[in-house]
């Protein structure tokens, strides 16, 4: 009984890859703290004893990273691409832009950073980067490689009205680990809006990190939209810590991307809080898609909502995996956790896990799922009122994936969404 | 924070209600009688000296042997939500057989003739209400027993009135010798030898269980009937059950059991494998009541199960019902592989734990045929400082077109100590399949407790009715005594839990 399936050797790819990202900051001309150089030290032993996650972790047996592992993405040299497109991907409704092409902020098509609306602050930390320090192999691999921090403080009190929209763009292959770091003052309110999108077919390996603390009585609403080409891989893990009475809402739209995992970790570190978090989730060829939550109901009396809508053509697969975790003394909790697929294709594959694990016995917990096809009455309602099948189809989805963005209070920014997200429906059929 | 003193003192009041009254674990007296127990430990030459035991025959003795060589590669899985210190697999007897005068151990056939069941085992049997030969409950009508007291069966009634129809309903070991083309078509073809680590264990030692032959198109009058009764002190039961439901055919089949208390544990890990073929269905129920343990988590049952049914064939339909209220650590998951098309699996459970218990118990539906449908319905309920997970796994392949899965687990908290988890996995791959899911976790309102007191229901009477309203919907499925029996273990499981 000596064999023991948790000391198997890092395998040779695996330790390539990791050691690759590894030397991608060792010509790197900054002088690093040495808490800075400690938690990249600490961050690449993890890897390379544990090694990179295979279908055989419970974490990621429906998450393949094959596709992934084959190319080994490096920092953009700068030099940019083509821009003249950037123009349509972006929205019409008024907002504070910064625009990062590869990684580097584009000082040109950004507005000023001078001009920010009052009350809030962003700088961009190339010299003290935010790293965390933490099991999970990705975020191993953003510490390992993270070049800046995006920090962006609101005041107390400040209600900004226009939002903060950070766009991503990539035009060449190369890797991003821009970490983000928002601190939401005291009853102050922000929009913050993160685009990512590719001009070409040119892969990105982006691999995010974000740290929103939310103090007492604020509010801050995150809209994700990430939309890269299928060369792709998209990651990112973000760490959201809510004090008293704070309200979180989030939104994930995902469009793009060969590989895609996102994922929300939300912390109740005071009472009375409450969590919005949707998401929605096309895939179709061969795309990989997984949204994730994990929601700390740690005190009492807080609440959380979740709505995630998946639609999968072709041989795509989505990946649902929520929990709702409810410590012994969190009485008066109430989590609802809600996951509803449609699948389009025979081919197409779903899995789900959404848990509840509850020690606290005042509580309201639920979890609903469901997964099928297009309803054959619907289709057929549809039909007999003179509506073409194919329409019919598209109309029902449409109606089936644009739910979750009925929690959204800015008509402009629903939108825009809902505008996204029909073109990528429409471009399926 | 008011609010919540009032709801301690509010449990303590239930708790002092219902600990007056307690009468704890009924099943946990202990039969003194010769025994024939092994030495504790295992190795190879445990596995033959079982097989000789039994005279087996050579085939049998080499499933076991490859199943042991297997079992020695795996690791204890610790996977699931209990915390146990892994066992000391060595400190346990593997095999264990009441001694009487009549039957020489090495006739080779463990069953005992009529008249020869031991005195004391009878006895036991008697006072668990448990039909044994000779004793006074054998004639009931509407039931078949086969007894079995730590590794070897000692009676089992009706058996030739069942062979008038063809039924076959003896015990495992029997069936080995009786009917080896039987047993060897069938034996690990749905639980392989290497399928998990104590189902590998169980095929290397198996003790007893039951054997179940349904011949085509014959509906089996009466319930068939198994009782398990574990007696001796640190030894391990470990009972072979195959169930087979040829074409056409039906059977209900029961299942109970129970040990003495102890403060030491003692393991069970079974392997029950049931095939349905066509047209044929399978009621398969179970009320499991091991010793659970004291209140400070000394001794009880570790009870490792695994289940498995596979619908063959088409139009087949398997059905488990489940009140698990016993055992210090159940990790349990029976399962329905649904190859046949329109093929039925149904799931219904009913899992409580208090004090210390601790369960991780759900099921697997595999849907492979087409048109096949599932339905799975679980409540649990956790008390004391008792941990109860929710383990299910819903899995739609390619090939099961139009496949339908309906999920419901619904977790009861009583107490603000324990624990009540779901971890459901889903995985489509089929578009034209729909499956539903959905959970709820939540505890006795104090509004339902208020509208019953208002109408002069003691309060210890509303929450056992509250409770069995909770679990209805799967008492409703189990055959009536056992319904009943059901209803009664849960509220005595239930006594001194509230606080």
């Amino acid at each position: 009984m000596s064999k023991s399936k948790h000391n198997i050797a890092v395998s040779v790819e695996d330790t390539v890859i990791i050691s690759h990202y590894a030397s991608l900051l060792a010509n790197n001309d900054i002088v690093e703290s040495i808490a800075t150089e400690q938690l990249r030290q600490q961050a690449k032993q993890s890897l390379l004893t544990k090694g990179l996650p295979t279908k055989k972790d419970e974490q990621w047996q429906y998450t393949a990273l094959d596709s992934w592992k084959k190319i080994l993405f490096d920092y953009s040299q700068g030099g940019g691409g083509n821009l003249q497109d950037l123009a349509s991907f972006l929205p019409s409704f008024a907002s504070f832009k910064l625009i990062f092409v590869d990684g580097v902020l584009n000082q040109k098509l950004s507005d000023n950073l001078t001009n920010l609306p009052k009350g809030c602050k962003v700088v961009i930390d190339d010299k003290n980067p935010r790293l965390p320090s933490s099991q999970e192999p990705f975020i191993n691999l953003f510490t390992l490689t993270c070049k800046q921090t995006i920090v962006i403080e609101v005041d107390a009190k400040a209600m900004l009205e226009l939002p903060l929209h950070l766009v991503q763009v990539t035009t060449q292959q190369s890797i991003e680990a821009t970490g983000l770091a928002i601190n939401v003052g005291e009853s102050a309110q922000c929009k913050i809006v993160q685009q990512l999108v590719s001009l070409n077919g040119q892969a990105k390996f982006h691999n995010g990190y974000a740290a929103i603390n939310i103090a007492k009585n604020a509010l801050c609403e995150q809209f994700v939209v990430q939309n890269l080409n299928k060369n792709s891989f998209y990651f990112n893990n973000q760490v959201i810590n809510q004090a008293e009475k704070s309200t979180f809402k989030s939104h994930y739209i995902n469009l793009g991307s060969a590989v895609a995992r996102h994922e929300n970790i939300v912390i109740f570190a005071g009472e009375y809080c409450e969590a919005y978090q949707s998401s929605v989730v096309l895939g179709n060829e061969t795309q990989v898609a997984d949204s994730r939550t994990v929601t700390n109901h740690n005190l009492p009396n807080c609440e959380s909502y979740q709505l995630h809508k998946f639609v999968l053509d072709d041989y795509a697969r989505g990946v649902f995996n929520g929990m709702i975790y409810v410590a012994p003394d969190a009485q008066k909790t109430n989590g609802n956790m809600d996951n509803r697929n449609l699948l389009l294709s025979n081919n197409a594959k779903m899995d789900t896990k959404p848990q509840l694990e509850i020690y606290a016995d005042d509580v309201l917990c639920s979890h609903g799922c469901t997964s099928g096809q297009i309803d054959k009455n619907q289709l057929f309602y549809c039909q007999s009122r003179g509506i073409r099948k194919a329409d019919a189809r598209a109309l029902i989805t449409r109606a089936f994936v644009l739910e979750p963005l009925d929690s959204i209070n800015n008509l402009e920014i629903k939108q825009w969404l809902a505008e996204l997200i029909k073109q990528k429906l429409d471009k399926e059929n | 924070m008011s609010d919540r003193l009032e709801y301690n003192t509010e449990y303590e009041e239930i708790n002092e209600l219902l600990t007056s009254k307690s009468g704890g674990y009924k099943e946990g007296f202990f039969t003194k009688t010769k025994v024939n127990t092994f030495a504790k430990g295992l190795d190879e030459d445990v596995v033959r000296a079982i097989s000789s035991k039994k005279n087996e025959p050579q085939w049998m003795l080499d499933f076991r042997l490859k199943a042991y060589r297997h079992w020695i590669t795996l690791e204890e899985p610790h996977w699931a939500k209990l915390e146990y210190v892994p066992l000391d697999y060595q400190n346990f007897s593997y095999y264990s057989a009441p001694e009487c005068s009549a039957c020489s151990s090495d006739d080779g056939d463990s069953q005992l003739e009529i008249s020869e069941v031991d005195e004391e085992v009878a006895k036991a049997f008697a006072s668990l209400g448990v039909p044994v030969a000779g004793n006074a409950d054998a004639e009931k009508p509407n039931i078949a027993v086969d007894a079995i007291f730590d590794s070897v069966s000692v009676s089992t009634t009706k058996r030739e009135d069942l062979a008038e129809l063809g039924i076959i309903f003896c015990s495992f070991s029997e069936a080995v010798h009786e009917y080896p083309e039987l047993v060897q078509k069938y034996i690990g073809s749905v639980v392989r030898y290497d399928d998990n680590f104590f189902a590998s264990l169980n095929s290397a030692v198996a003790s007893d269980g039951t054997f179940v032959y349904i011949p085509e198109n014959v509906r089996c009058p009466i319930d068939l009937s198994t009782y398990f009764r574990i007696n001796e002190a640190k030894t391990g039961q470990f009972e072979r059950t195959i169930v087979i439901a040829d074409k056409g055919s039906y059977v209900s089949y029961l299942e109970g059991c129970s040990a003495p208390a102890r403060d030491a544990y003692q393991l069970h890990a079974a392997v029950v494998e049931v095939i349905v073929l066509d047209d044929a269905e399978v009621k398969y129920s179970t009320v499991q009541n091991w010793y659970p343990g004291d209140k400070d988590n000394e001794g009880g049952i570790l009870n490792f199960v695994t289940k498995r049914g596979i619908c063959k064939g088409k139009n087949s339909k398997m059905s488990w019902t489940q009140a698990e209220t016993g055992s210090a650590i159940t990790w349990k998951y029976p399962s329905c592989i649904l190859f046949g098309d329109n093929s039925i699996g149904e799931f219904y459970s009913v899992a409580l734990t208090n004090n210390r218990q601790q369960a991780d118990t759900g099921t697997k539906m595999i849907h492979i045929g087409k048109n096949t449908s599932s339905t799975i319905i679980s409540k649990g309920l956790s008390a004391g400082v008792s941990q109860n997970t929710y383990r299910g796994m819903v899995k739609i392949l390619p090939t099961a077109e139009n496949a339908r899965n309906f999920t419901q687990c619904d977790s009861m908290l009583i107490g603000d100590k324990c624990g009540a988890h779901t971890f459901p996995y889903i995985e489509v791959e089929n578009s034209t399949a729909t499956m539903e899911h959905e959970a709820t976790t939540s505890r006795i309102g104090d509004d339902q407790l208020f509208y019953c007191k208002q109408r002069g229901i003691g309060e210890e009477d509303a929450i056992s009715m509250i409770v069995n309203g909770f679990c209805k919907d799967v008492f409703k499925e189990l055959p009536l005594e056992f319904a009943q029996e059901a209803e009664e273990l849960l509220a005595i499981s239930l006594e001194g839990s509230v606080g």
